[in-house]
């Protein structure tokens, strides 16, 4: 796959004309996957492709094009002509772009991991089957991802992994409870793999008793780092690091940047290696190994991508354009997760809030409900499931006066969302003991 | 390459004693984006590949690849041919039984106005002029006005000798406006992604796109300066870009089989729905009739096809307020044990995921009370249309949503404009307070390019037209409400 980007970049470079520059990245991958319902397949298969944007700049103008390759250099010749001449005609026709960014400096880099990958036979195996009293559902994937950049001014990055990803779920046949688990990792450990899902299958009892559904009101709550995750979510695609939502003033978190503050135990920063990500972005630029984006509680830094940059007279840290983090982490506090349903005494445990979306930026208002494992607490034990309640409350809260703890254990939780492809991206995470977590209808 | 070759070239690759299918799928993709009135560097895609499906004894495997050659094709058949006999008997069905495509077939739609003869100097010099329109003031802080178009073409073929070739040209205009004054922000788009269509650039005419800049403004600063929305349980009119919204997630999502049948428990959800309550579920009022229409002209999921190869026909899914079917496609209608329920509703969103249930052009019939009535008939009440902020459980029961334009209803008429509106409720009780559905001249033809599904995850376009509809005794609120 290298030798193949790399010499599509060379012969790319043949082609272009006096003043053109041009960039190619690349994102592939070799996936198998098997979707389990009820403990049987689905679907299974398996998917490869390459998909190369072709961004062609000249006289401080820039056009791009997606190409869906075939991997092949005679077949892929074609393609690539037609698009550089397409994308030469079309910067004759637009206005020169005052907020271009330069090209980012000539270097080269490689980041290759090795690990074993389930044969099919084993990545059906991890999901299907039967459970006594339950049904076993979810997506095991598997393959190797790859990023590559490569610029007309000697950049050449390379980024290659394999990676598998079992994303699973134990759904009670008599009652609605459902425990989620899941194992990702560069090597394949079916020992780890079973542990984990034999873990699963041990919530289920816990589940299966009857619904004590907390009425609309004020809790405390542990929240896993999932869960944590979850509520990050919208504030995220919602410009809550980014450094131009901020400018605007739309970012959510845009008040942490000018006075107001968490709790001082929070941290948080953009750190790319703790999940495994590249460490350069889409148009090669090389990230730092952290971006701190909340010190003790106050904004430090923003995630500004190199238009960004240009646009406001900022410094970039090759934040990709939507500048969202591609590995959010949250420093670790002191707080044994083993002793949150002790901690929370009265009141809540949640795995995850599903389904979340932004109600107001004013406070990082987040809504979402409760999914998987939902339990309520009582006397510091967790005694039953709770229904299907809403959660509506301000993040800025939640981190800020209500924050009680941060647990001393991080998670790192793999971005299982493959729309177009698959990503490699992910959080690294604790969870939070809130005081307050607000319960409505 | 025509769908005679790819029929040829599907004889050449399929393994000895299988069943095997092709779908070859390309889309061409343009975007152009104007950001405060500067064009973003344009983007386009082009995007080839095919999934090859093989069924031998009882098993199923798929192989998706770019890569397009003969040799490419036919590694990927046996690497269909892997999978299918690495399931063997631990499907959920026994493959050799499914239903297959039974019915060649083309199909296409008119195009006026082709993105491919329009000059994208032109175009760009048109979304700048909307961006234009959109300033002036200075507490607009941010304005996007973009252009996307996606021509899909697709051409299924089978072993059995089935060939389907269908052409999707479909065109994605938007715009928003960011209004601020400091402490507060507030946005307002056209219609909350909800402004896809089937067609060319002729859209924009019929849409008024050209128009829509300086009544965005307009509405962004009336916003911000707006009062938060007051809390209460209220009567409501709900307008149809939020009826969109509204209709997608508490009646699409709920009634797919395959959330249903248990498949997308692990990432999308389940439903309260059960098989028994198809045909039986009182689901609203006798005004209520919702479809599934592949022939509505403009509809973004107009099609003649599934990619299953299923034919599209218009069906009814709840009839006079009664629900009768869900929206599920061949194999979801055979596991259901009811065979002839099956819809043209079986899609993927290109070659590399495998086709699932999805909702197609799901559409609220028109009913008979006009705009003037739907209002008038509330004392005291809410407007509320365009959505910002959507939650649903994953059984599709427990909703709240948010909307970007809200607007009190006092005596029958329109009044104060407020800010931050939300509103809560649960599926059946909430489509139980209908209580007047409006007439063809509320109804607008909407799509969005956004609804989220599936393991491996796949966006699809939706269709959605709608009328404007009100409801009795809605608990609505404002910011922390």
């Amino acid at each position: 796959m290298q030798s193949w980007f790399y010499d599509l970049a060379d012969y790319s470079e043949t082609l272009l004309t006096a003043g053109e520059e041009i960039t190619l990245s690349l994102a592939a991958e070799k996936t198998g996957f098997s979707r389990i319902s009820a403990g049987k397949v689905r679907q299974a298969g398996s998917i490869e492709q390459r998909m190369v944007e072709v961004a062609l700049r000249s006289s401080g103008r820039e056009s791009r094009m997606n190409l869906m390759l075939s991997g092949n250099m005679e077949s892929d010749r074609a393609p690539i002509r037609q698009a550089i001449d397409r994308l030469s005609a079309t910067l004759k026709t637009i206005p020169e772009d005052p907020h271009l960014p330069p090209l980012p400096d000539s270097g080269s880099g490689e980041v290759r991991s090795e690990g074993r990958l389930p044969r099919k036979s084993e990545l059906i195996e991890s999901l299907a089957g039967e459970i006594s009293g339950a049904d076993s559902c979810g997506i095991a994937m598997t393959g190797v991802i790859f990023r590559g950049v490569a610029t007309s001014n000697a950049v050449r990055r390379w980024y290659e992994s394999p990676l598998t990803v079992i994303d699973g779920s134990m759904h009670l046949c008599e009652s609605p409870g459902a425990s989620k688990w899941g194992w990702a990792g560069v090597d394949w450990h079916r020992d780890e793999v079973l542990t984990r899902r034999g873990r699963a299958e041990q919530t289920l009892e816990l589940l299966s008793r009857p619904l004590d559904t907390p009425e609309a009101g004020e809790y405390r709550t542990w929240l896993e780092p999932a869960a944590l995750r979850d509520l990050f979510g919208p504030l995220l695609w919602n410009g809550a690091f980014s450094a131009r939502a901020i400018e605007k003033g739309s970012s959510p978190f845009a008040p942490l940047f000018s006075g107001s503050a968490l709790d001082s135990r929070v941290h948080i920063s953009e750190r790319p290696l703790a999940v495994g990500a590249p460490d350069f972005g889409a148009h090669g630029f090389i990230l730092p190994k952290e971006i701190p984006l909340i010190a003790s509680g106050k904004g430090v830094e923003r995630l500004t991508s190199p238009r960004t940059a240009m646009e406001f007279q900022l410094d970039t840290n090759g934040a990709s354009g939507a500048e969202t983090p591609s590995a959010l982490a949250i420093q670790a506090g002191e707080m044994d997760p083993a002793t949150a349903c002790e901690r929370v005494g009265d009141g809540l445990w949640l795995s995850h809030v599903h389904y979340c979306n932004m109600a107001a930026r004013d406070g990082a208002r987040v809504t979402g409900v409760t999914r998987w494992i939902a339990l309520r607490v009582r006397d510091g034990k967790p005694v039953a499931p709770v229904g299907t309640v809403r959660i509506d409350d301000s993040v800025i809260r939640l981190l800020g006066e209500g924050l009680l703890e941060l647990g001393s254990e991080v998670e790192t939780i793999p971005d299982n969302h493959t729309y177009g492809s698959r990503h490699p991206r992910g959080a690294a995470l604790p969870g939070i003991l809130v005081e307050g977590l607000r319960v409505v209808a | 390459m025509t769908p005679h070759e790819i029929q040829e070239l599907l004889g050449r690759i399929a393994p000895r004693g299988t069943w095997c299918s092709l779908r070859w799928v390309e889309t061409h993709s343009e975007n152009l984006t104007v950001r405060d009135e500067m064009l973003l560097p344009p983007s386009s895609t082009s995007d080839r590949g095919a999934m090859i499906t093989v069924v031998t004894g009882e098993g199923q495997g798929i192989a998706a690849t770019s890569d397009l050659s003969v040799g490419g094709l036919y590694q990927a058949a046996r690497v269909a041919l892997d999978w299918a006999q690495a399931v063997s008997d631990r499907g959920v069905v026994d493959f050799s039984k499914a239903p297959r495509p039974m019915k060649s077939g083309n199909w296409s739609h008119p195009v006026t106005q082709s993105w491919d003869e329009a000059s994208p100097a032109d175009l760009v010099d048109r979304l700048k002029s909307i961006c234009q329109s959109m300033g002036g003031d200075e507490r607009i802080v941010q304005r996007v006005v973009s252009l996307a178009r996606s021509k899909t073409e697709t051409t299924l073929v089978t072993t059995d000798g089935v060939t389907i070739q269908q052409s999707h040209d479909r065109l994605i205009p938007w715009m928003q406006a960011l209004a601020s004054d400091g402490s507060d922000v507030q946005s307002k788009s056209n219609g909350g992604r909800s402004d896809a269509q089937l067609g060319g650039l002729e859209i924009l005419d019929q849409i008024g796109f050209d128009q829509m800049g300086s009544s965005l403004r307009e509405d962004a600063i009336e916003t911000l300066l707006a009062p938060v929305c007051p809390n209460g349980v209220m009567d409501a009119v709900i307008g149809p870009a939020q009826m969109v919204l509204q209709v997608h997630e508490s009646i699409g999502h709920a009634l797919e089989l395959d959330r249903i049948l248990g498949d997308e428990r692990n990432y999308a959800g389940t439903s309260f729905v059960k098989d028994s309550d198809l045909g039986s579920l009182r689901w609203g009022p006798e005004i209520l009739d919702v479809v599934i229409d592949p022939g509505v002209e403009g509809e973004v999921c107009s099609t003649g096809f599934d990619d299953e190869g299923l034919e599209a026909e218009k069906v009814s899914l709840i009839d006079k307020g009664l629900l009768v079917r869900g929206i599920g496609g061949s194999l979801s209608a055979q596991r259901m044990e009811n065979p002839d329920a099956a819809m043209a509703v079986t899609r993927a969103c290109s070659w590399n995921r495998p086709p699932i249930d999805r909702m197609a052009n799901l559409n609220v019939e028109p009913g008979e009370t006009p705009m003037t009535d739907l209002i008038g008939g509330i004392e005291k009440g809410i407007w509320l249309d365009v959505n910002s902020s959507w939650s649903i459980d994953d059984r599709r029961w427990k909703f709240q949503f948010g909307v970007e334009d809200a607007r009190l209803i006092e005596d029958g008429e329109l009044t104060t404009r407020v800010k931050d509106a939300g509103y809560r409720s649960t599926t059946i009780p909430f489509w139980n307070s209908l209580d007047a559905v409006g007439d063809r001249e509320t109804w607008q033809v909407r799509g969005t390019p956004n609804c989220g599904k599936g393991e491996p995850n796949q966006m699809v376009f939706v269709g959605h037209a709608m009328p404007a509809c009100r409801f009795r005794g809605l608990e609505v609120f404002g910011r922390e409400g």
